[in-house]
């Protein structure tokens, strides 16, 4: 049984008059100790994803479908038992890491609060903050600053530390690589690999080459998964026409753009992607199933 | 190096980069250290009788006043008065237009509705008419005189605090600490307070000046504790009692100087734009 299984999960959120579907019936399973990297570019749902996970919907929010974590459907369940997970068993780096820290309260006391509230003993916490900090290679004077005189990617790698700390069954980390440099972004990618042990890690990104790290790649668009498989077969020899553009848009491969944009999607009736499709034809207006095993595809024109 | 001579340089080294401020908190200090140690200061006690209308001289610096007190010991007393009625009105004011300006920033709906539907309607009263209205309509004591002053003087902060704690409440940490089932009082007191403090310390140095000098006008116009008196009472009597008629400046003209260094002191003070960064550590 996998640790993480996502059955037919809908979000949608009221905007008014209109209902704007942000995740259409999305499929996905994570198993422990695997990594999967969720691309797709802004506005394809990754983050509502995250939020329909951990229960943190904005409150025009409504999620339908299963969310089994350990077999336990856990969506739309109560704020206890969601408590009970985040943190202990369910982890968020979220979006802008150095955001996440309160900038006038010092990183060891956030760290050891963090840990106190997911069960690790107070008299544990700081020992255990100096340790974690020391595998993601930053100082201990860390314990001691505040985040605003951290660098993105140091403030990015204690936020992994300190999730690291608590030892979650299931990362999710939303963009994890943004905004860094080379080099940080090597760093952190490493961490990932380093510290998380035999977690899960849900990793979202618009990121290639972080993607690449990961063992498996679902790309998402318009709030549906349009190829998954494993992430050097998907990245290399991309099957969508989705996913080869978003190939071809690296600056390695040319940068060459995807025309027009991902829209407001106020109905879901077909190929998500057939506006922007050169390949679209009358199929692309019905409902395109998912095809193949391992690597699955939801095109009637892919090259399978 | 020392610990104190670590201090210092820390202190200096602040100073240069926002003289403004730390010049106001220099002068604020020495105003304040002044008021406390008053009956070690002052020459006289204020209510001594010596011959009336003594023009400055060593032996009375600032001269005596019409039933013969010392008026530099007068001051002296008196800057107390002032000093504590300010900042007794900024703590009430403060205190309430905290608390609402989180209410309705954290809580939102219809609470906020209500509360900045209030402010709006404090902020559209003139104050000091307001003020003295209340004041001449009770007993002039300096509770009495702080509480009024304060009646509108939370309004402006509650409105500052309100976007504020909006901002507050949708951040990222916040967010966090509220999916770890932190409580609201936890994240006000925790997280929401010390984020906007930088907000709340400048309003309350403003608060402090203001107050100041709503209540030098009460007095001033002759609704002051009669067994308080403030600066304003100073100039007041010195109005009414010839001061003015004969010419004896000194009388009325230092503690209106006083008054206003004081006042432009806690502005100073209360000037933190450039000193952010500085206010966490």
């Amino acid at each position: 049984m996998s640790l993480l299984s996502i059955k037919g999960l809908s979000v949608s959120f009221a905007s008014g008059e209109s209902t704007i579907h942000a995740v259409n019936s999305l499929d996905l399973d994570l198993d422990s100790g695997r990594s999967l990297a969720i691309i797709g570019e802004s506005g394809s749902g990754k983050s509502v994803l995250a939020s329909a996970i951990l229960g943190t919907l904005e409150e025009n929010g409504t999620a339908s479908g299963q969310v089994l974590f350990d077999g336990r459907n856990i969506l739309g369940s109560d704020e206890a038992v969601l408590m009970a997970l985040r943190g202990r068993q369910i982890c968020l780096i979220p979006q802008n890491a150095w955001s996440a820290w309160d900038p006038v309260i010092r990183i060891g006391d956030q760290m050891t609060e963090f840990m106190r509230c997911c069960g690790v003993p107070r008299s544990e916490a700081p020992n255990l903050a100096l340790e974690y900090l020391k595998k993601c290679g930053l100082a201990p004077e860390v314990l001691r600053s505040y985040s605003h005189r951290l660098s993105g990617g140091m403030s990015q790698r204690a936020m992994v530390a300190m999730c690291a700390s608590v030892r979650p069954r299931l990362l999710i980390a939303d963009e994890p690589t943004k905004g860094l440099d080379g080099r940080s972004r090597t760093l952190v990618l490493d961490l990932f690999e380093k510290v998380i042990g035999d977690a899960a890690l849900l990793m979202i990104t618009h990121d290639l080459r972080a993607a690449r790290s990961c063992d498996e790649v679902s790309v998402l668009y318009g709030g549906r998964i349009v190829e998954s498989g494993p992430a050097n077969e998907v990245l290399d020899r991309p099957l969508h026409p989705y996913t080869a553009g978003l190939c071809a848009a690296h600056p390695r491969r040319g940068m060459v753009p995807i025309p027009g944009g991902i829209g407001r999607r106020t109905e879901i009736v077909g190929c998500v992607f057939r506006d922007r499709c050169v390949l679209a034809d009358h199929e692309c207006q019905g409902d395109v199933p998912m095809f193949g095993e391992t690597r699955r595809v939801r095109c009637f024109h892919a090259d399978r | 190096m020392r610990p104190w001579k670590e201090m210092l340089s820390m202190v200096l080294s602040r100073a240069r980069d926002n003289p403004v401020r730390y010049a106001g908190v220099l002068v604020l200090s020495i105003f304040i250290i002044a008021a406390i140690m008053a009956p070690l200061l002052a020459p006289y006690d204020p209510d001594d009788r010596m011959g009336p209308f003594r023009s400055p001289s060593w032996e009375h610096p600032l001269g005596t006043n019409d039933l013969g007190n010392d008026i530099l010991s007068e001051v002296l007393y008196a800057s107390r008065i002032s000093l504590g009625v300010g900042l007794m009105s900024a703590v009430i004011a403060l205190s309430f237009g905290v608390g609402v300006g989180v209410l309705a920033g954290y809580y939102r709906g219809w609470l906020e509705q209500l509360l900045l539907g209030l402010t709006d309607t404090a902020l559209l009263v003139p104050a000091l008419p307001f003020t003295i209205v209340l004041v001449a309509y009770t007993e002039p004591n300096i509770w009495i005189i702080s509480a009024a002053i304060a009646s509108l003087g939370w309004c402006s902060t509650a409105r500052v605090l309100h976007p504020r704690v909006m901002e507050l409440k949708d951040s990222n940490f916040v967010m966090y600490a509220r999916s770890l089932g932190k409580g609201d009082l936890y994240i006000i007191f925790k997280h929401v307070l010390p984020n906007a403090w930088e907000v709340i310390s400048v309003k309350f140095a403003l608060a402090v000046g203001t107050g100041m000098l709503a209540e030098s006008s009460l007095s001033f116009l002759g609704l002051s504790d009669p067994t308080n008196q403030s600066l304003g009472g100073i100039i007041n009597k010195a109005f009414t009692r010839g001061g003015l008629a004969m010419d004896l400046w000194w009388w009325y003209l230092v503690p209106g100087l006083l008054i206003g260094l004081m006042i432009l002191a806690f502005m100073m003070a209360a000037n933190v734009e450039r000193d952010k960064g500085v206010l966490l550590d």
